[in-house]
């Protein structure tokens, strides 16, 4: 028999305790929870997913852009955190512990995705969609459409930012960069949704 | 960036913000989907209330691990004390045969020492045990301050650290650390591979 060592890099890293000066309005759920469900309660469990299902698919379909993928993500979310509630840290915050596993979840499925389509043999012809016409798309589906163009990490920033409502602090968690990177992320990404959506007003009008 | 800018952004992420709705179908299948699925977390580790640091717990190590694995042929050399004291960091420390192993499919049995002279009780905590604080405590060894336990593990990769006074976790110093892109611990990576 022998034994090796991985080779893998020594990168530390820890979730960090809450920070009451840097809580905002809380979307988090009540700590006690999540607690209860690494304790064994299996209500508390049922009870974090009903609270934050809805919020987890809409970050995932707006990820992903696809609503199959969306759930595959985050029903495997729901899963890993299931099995490794007993790693969860009795004063760490849930939320952007959940949102850090189904950030991870949306990347390896994009990836997978990304690499599926270069698979694709040079010869085969695309499929094209019929498109609505620019005029008829409401304002959801053209704020969708300008996600689809941001870059991953832009489209992540400005998701978890603007639509879940969290903080740099929480994001910087989530996505493990720091918070100076973040905030640019989030304003490319303000930037290049505003110029897109201004557009599509000019053309709307 | 003027203040009309700024409305449209918030309109556009008011707009996708009601993308979020109650889908209890799916909700059902997830609680479904983990109802058959084993529940060592259920015997979770008592975290303690101060926050976890890492600078703390490596002054704390003085640490040593030393994997001990025989072969079922008694012709294949064992690791002798030479080749541990050769290893980076390592202290070394009586390797222990352990039981001799017949049939490939049978798990290892694999040696796990800690040398922490201030601790009071140290556990082995792993993918292998459900991460239980209680499956895999080490006993305290002729040497002050060292720890061990053998175990059989199967072949393969395996996630583990040292819990040790039941609070501090603590990676093993010289396995090459494994971050968990989800879950943030640092933990200590093994691979057994079969003779």
């Amino acid at each position: 028999m022998a034994v090796a060592r991985e080779e893998s890099p020594a990168v530390l890293w820890a979730i960090q305790p809450a920070n009451p000066s840097t809580v905002r309005q809380s979307t988090d759920i009540d700590p006690a929870v999540p607690l209860r469900a690494r304790g064994g309660d299996a209500k508390a469990y049922a009870e974090l997913v009903e609270y934050f299902h809805a919020r987890c698919m809409r970050y995932a379909r707006y990820m992903l852009g696809e609503q199959e993928e969306a759930e595959e993500a985050v029903q495997d979310t729901f899963i890993r955190v299931y099995d490794h509630l007993g790693q969860f840290r009795s004063d760490a915050r849930f939320e952007p512990w959940l949102f850090r596993i189904l950030a991870n979840r949306c990347r390896t499925l994009r990836a997978r995705r990304r690499q599926r389509e270069s698979l694709v043999t040079t010869g085969e012809l695309p499929v094209v969609a019929a498109e609505a016409p620019e005029d008829t798309r409401d304002l959801l589906e053209e704020v969708e459409a300008a996600l689809d163009d941001l870059p991953t990490e832009q489209r992540e920033a400005f998701l978890l930012r603007h639509v879940e409502d969290l903080s740099y602090e929480d994001m910087a968690v989530i996505t493990g960069v720091r918070l100076s990177a973040l905030r640019m992320r989030v304003k490319r990404a303000c930037d290049a949704l505003r110029t897109r959506l201004i557009k599509e007003q000019g053309r709307g009008r | 960036m003027d203040a009309d800018h700024d409305e449209l952004i918030e309109r556009a992420a008011t707009t996708l913000r009601r993308g979020a709705h109650r889908n209890p179908r799916a909700i059902a299948r997830i609680l479904a989907a983990v109802e058959g699925r084993p529940r060592h977390w259920w015997r979770s580790v008592p975290w303690p209330s101060a926050p976890y640091s890492l600078a703390a717990t490596s002054l704390l190590i003085a640490a040593s691990l030393i994997l001990g694995f025989f072969t079922r042929q008694a012709t294949e050399r064992p690791r002798n004390e030479r080749e541990l004291a050769g290893l980076p960091a390592a202290r070394p420390l009586p390797v222990v045969p352990a039981a001799r192993v017949t049939g490939e499919a049978l798990p290892l049995p694999v040696q796990f020492t800690l040398r922490d002279v201030r601790a009071a009780q140290v556990a082995l905590i792993g993918d292998f045990n459900g991460w239980s604080p209680s499956a895999t405590p080490l006993e305290p060894g002729d040497v002050a301050g060292t720890w061990s336990v053998t175990i059989p593990l199967s072949a393969g990769r395996h996630v583990y650290a040292f819990l040790v006074d039941g609070k501090t976790w603590m990676t093993d110093p010289r396995a090459q650390t494994s971050r968990d892109l989800d879950f943030g611990h640092a933990n200590s990576v093994l691979i057994v591979q079969a003779p």
